[in-house]
């Protein structure tokens, strides 16, 4: 738990080091304690550059960052989609992500329109190949 | 039969039976055919404004950076087929404001989801108190909730302000027991069981199957009926949904709940014609009160209804 808090730490401040994998991770487990959503395929991970991102309602622009064991991975494309699964609703709003390069994405447009458990369900394109990421976002 | 009763009661205070007969079932609901009545027609302003939200666990968090109030518009009414059958309906109008962080604050009109149902008086109680007879009123209950307000998944605001119904049918089937204790006391017992089948949400990415979880209901009433002008009730209410499930896989911890303590006071303004109720609604203030609400706050009624004998 403190070597993946001290990785992601990492992650934020030296955002083209390494983001080494963590051996504790139990396979199947897309969600961490440390903010990191693995890919379905457990081959990539994803997580927001804040600590403890624990957004309101409205409006939002976050980072993310891309990566798999050996480090940043460039994606071709990127689509979110936020996700209500209790109650079976997006919002209006579609977000916008654009490539800043060193596999950090710039999410605009994400609005969140009531508090409680929402879904950022992405899709990447990394090597031709469609990576499916379901990040938890609890919504104050 | 009616005229007489309401002239003992208009005569001798100590009447209590007629001021029940005229006051008793229906109390407190809107669009409801009071007993003695054969059609009933009314309006209802309601202002709610949120303060919480209630997480998956059950904490309460107030609002940060949000805000949602509804006022609502509802007119209804109801008619009695036969002596102990009836039916009703109720269109609710709703102006809703939504201001949210980052986001322009916008405000909505539109059409709520339309309520028809059903009751049949199949126990009849004397009235005459416990001590004298103990068999309650037994109505059964039928509802049905149309789609008719816009639905969550069809939103075309930023702050889903527009958002004015649930998207699905609700098919609610209950029984309400009213045991009048004295002539004047009641208690009032209403479990339902809502049916909200599953639907096909056309998304961008293609259709998703979205099939909300199953409900329970169950309302808590106290009645006091003071005299054939005044009425009060104190209520508690609670609603419990099961999980969700989307393309046929349950959404873990989805369920919810909601529980409310409320209160009214119903005025005669003409006997038995013309009556006005005020009401109040709360959330609880405490953790674990409620679970998965996205917003919850204390509403303020105002209801005018019209009977026809
Ligand atoms: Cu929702």
């Amino acid at each position: 738990m403190r070597l993946r808090t001290l990785a992601l730490l990492a992650c934020f401040t030296l955002p083209l080091a390494a983001c080494g994998d963590d051996d504790s991770t139990p396979a199947g487990e897309m969600q961490h304690d440390d903010g990191i959503t693995r890919s379905e395929s457990g081959n990539f991970m994803l997580h927001p550059m804040m600590a403890d991102w624990a957004p309101t309602t409205g409006d939002h622009t976050v980072r993310f960052h891309l990566m798999n064991a050996d480090g940043a991975v460039q994606a071709s494309a990127l689509t979110v989609e936020p996700w209500m699964p209790d109650h079976g609703h997006g919002s209006s709003a579609v977000p916008v992500a654009t490539d800043m390069g060193s596999g950090m994405w710039e999410v605009s447009s994400l609005v969140f329109t009531m508090p409680g458990a929402w879904e950022l369900r992405f899709e990447a394109t990394i090597e031709g190949a469609v990576e499916r990421f379901v990040m938890p976002v609890t919504v104050q | 039969m009616i005229r007489a009763l309401l002239l003992m009661g208009l005569l001798s205070p100590g009447a209590a039976w007629a001021q029940a007969c005229c006051t008793g079932t229906g109390a407190g609901e809107f669009g409801v055919v009071g007993r003695c009545r054969q059609a009933v027609l009314g309006a209802s302003l309601s202002y709610t404004h949120a303060l919480a939200s209630f997480d998956k666990a059950g904490e309460r968090q107030p609002l940060e950076d949000a805000i949602a109030d509804d006022v609502v518009w509802t007119v209804g009414g109801g008619a009695r087929i036969t002596p102990a059958w009836q039916i009703h309906g109720s269109v609710p109008l709703r102006l809703q404001y939504r201001g949210f962080t980052g986001l322009d604050a916008d405000t909505q009109v539109g059409l709520g989801d339309v309520t028809l149902g059903t009751r049949y008086l199949a126990v009849t109680d004397p009235m005459t108190g416990i001590s004298q007879s103990l068999l309650p009123f037994v109505d059964l209950l039928a509802l049905v909730r149309l789609p008719t307000g816009r639905a969550p998944e069809a939103t075309e605001v930023p702050t889903g302000a527009d958002v004015m119904g649930a998207g699905g049918y609700e098919l609610t089937l209950g029984v309400r027991v009213s045991k009048f204790i004295t002539p004047n006391h009641a208690l009032v017992v209403n479990g339902s069981v809502g049916l909200r089948p599953a639907r096909d949400l056309d998304l961008p990415g293609g259709t998703r199957r979205f099939a909300p979880g199953q409900v329970g209901n169950l309302h808590l009433m106290y009645l006091y009926v003071h005299s054939l002008w005044w009425s009060g009730g104190l209520h508690a209410t609670g609603r419990w949904t099961g999980d969700a499930a989307e393309d046929g896989v349950t959404v873990p911890d989805s369920g919810s709940a909601r529980t409310r303590l409320g209160a009214h006071v119903t005025y005669a303004l003409q006997v038995p014609y013309w009556e006005i109720t005020g009401a109040v609604w709360l959330d609880p203030w405490w953790d674990h009160g409620a679970a998965n609400q996205p917003f919850v706050g204390p509403t303020a009624s105002l209801t005018l209804q019209r009977s026809w004998l």
